[in-house]
């Protein structure tokens, strides 16, 4: 994405100049305070958006607006938004999870394989026939994500994935896009403000403050610098702070800090 | 999401043959609608809360609350199919009971056979809505589309009875959160607070149900969704 700039109607200037390049690692991770345009970048990425200026480019073609090249623009780039709420169409989790399938008019033996291998990958194989409203909310979270991953889409769009869910959830959220990186291959964004998740999921970190990114890099790079995140009103994670202010080794999870004997 | 939804999904019925309750319901409202003897309706009417109530098992308070809406409506339009006025002693001639009123010489009374009518006319239209009421209950909304679709109903009308359906579903959820906050803020406390109150919420329920009618467009395009709801068969 090069050199977006996003105004909402009524001129208020969500995005601004903004270029972000999703290749630069498998974990993308985009970091920002309340407001600071994260969603909206989602929204200019799939193309529900058009940028007011700059352009999407994916494998090196501008993405075009019309119908067709953004469906297929889209079999390739699938979004989990933060409501699960919003996201759940159908009120029983297997015609669900099987909606964008059965859009794209998929054979029933294909579907049911693919809803099983979804529900699998999501710890959701119990909810199958449950109407949606039953469900908790970390339950409807793993149902969505469960929805987007029946597509084989290269990359997956994750918007506030832990907002609001209990601290299991969020391990099984880790483990999940985890999962989809290194067992399907896919490459997964994911923004949020919660700095734990994000410094223990990413290796590459966008800074955005106030609809400009204000910095970029690998995960290490970025967390140490305090100004840069105290600028953009964030957290440092728990375990850079370990490592700064406790004098321990610089870790990439909680357990291993805690395992660690040398110390 | 809506109660009659999640009813829809628990009653005692709800796997049963979606064909069967669909037409079951459809030929309760039509023999409501063609029959005019009261005896018949009220047979129909008993039957069709029975078997809503003791067959599939929907809570009766529930179920009196949901009739109970409809049933303020009919009764104030009954009202003006029973009571009827006229401005002379001839319009009035064949009244049963008239009532005179001194003030520009106007009559007001029952005209002859409007209260049988009426009352015809009452369990005719009660006899439809409990008779709608057995399929919304206990018909899961993915069942009537399959069944829509084995009857060959345009998907244009499909997609517009299942957008509906959720949008009921979205309208009473905004409009039940910004009720539950005003109310916490004493909004509702006394006539002028509420009558405030409920002029905001007309107001925010609108900006918010085309902010989900948006979101919901982009998540019906984010999923390929082409104007047609494919359920199982296809």
């Amino acid at each position: 994405m090069e050199n977006v700039t996003y105004e909402y109607a009524d001129k208020t200037v969500a995005l601004n100049n903004v270029s972000i390049d999703l290749s630069k690692g498998r974990k993308i991770g985009i970091v920002g305070s309340n407001g600071a345009g994260k969603s909206t970048l989602f929204m200019n990425f799939l193309g529900i958006f058009k940028p007011s200026k700059g352009k999407v480019i994916y494998k090196d073609n501008e993405l075009k607006y019309d119908k067709k090249s953004l469906i297929e623009f889209r079999k390739n780039v699938g979004v989990v938004f933060q409501d699960p709420d919003k996201q759940l169409f159908f009120s029983n989790v297997y015609d669900d999870i099987a909606f964008a399938l059965r859009n794209l008019k998929y054979s029933e033996e294909e579907i049911k394989y693919r809803v099983a291998k979804a529900m699998e990958k999501t710890n959701t194989e119990g909810l199958k026939n449950k109407p949606v409203h039953f469900l908790s909310y970390g339950q409807k979270k793993n149902v969505s994500i469960a929805g987007v991953s029946t597509l084989d889409q290269s990359i997956l769009l994750f918007d506030e994935p832990t907002a609001g869910l209990d601290y299991a959830s969020r391990e099984n959220i880790k483990k999940i896009l985890n999962g989809f990186v290194e067992e399907d291959g896919k490459s997964i964004v994911v923004s949020s403000h919660d700095m734990n998740f994000i410094y223990e999921t990413c290796d590459y970190i966008y800074v955005l403050n106030k609809g400009s990114v204000i910095a970029e890099g690998e995960g290490n790079k970025i967390f140490l610098d305090k100004k840069i995140l105290e600028e953009a009103s964030l957290e440092e994670p728990f375990l850079i702070k370990a490592h700064k202010y406790l004098k321990k080794p610089l870790f990439k999870s909680e357990q291993e800090l805690f395992y660690d004997t040398s110390c | 999401m809506l109660i009659i939804d999640s009813l829809a999904y628990t009653n005692k019925f709800s796997n049963l043959n979606p064909f069967v309750k669909v037409l079951f319901s459809l030929a309760v409202i039509v023999i409501s609608i063609a029959n005019s003897n009261i005896y018949v309706s009220l047979v129909m009417i008993a039957l069709v809360i029975t078997l809503t109530l003791v067959g599939a098992q929907i809570p009766t308070s529930a179920y009196v609350k949901m009739l109970l809406a409809p049933l303020v409506f009919l009764f104030i339009s009954i009202l003006t199919i029973i009571f009827s006025f006229g401005f002379s002693k001839v319009a009035v001639s064949n009244f049963v009971f008239v009532k005179q009123f001194d003030f520009l010489n106007f009559y007001f009374g029952i005209p002859f056979g409007a209260f049988e009518k009426g009352i015809a006319l009452t369990l005719r239209a009660i006899s439809a809505i409990v008779g709608m009421y057995f399929l919304i209950l206990t018909t899961p909304i993915n069942q009537q589309i399959k069944v829509m679709k084995k009857f060959r109903l345009p998907s244009v009308f499909i997609e517009l009875y299942v957008l509906t359906y959720r949008f009921i579903a979205i309208f009473f959820e905004e409009a039940g959160e910004i009720h539950m906050a005003q109310k916490m803020k004493f909004g509702y406390d006394g006539y002028s607070n509420s009558m405030h109150s409920l002029a905001i919420l007309i107001k925010t329920l609108f900006v918010r149900i085309m902010q989900r009618y948006r979101d919901m467009e982009a998540i019906l395009e984010i999923k390929f969704f082409d104007g047609n709801f494919y359920t199982e068969e296809g």
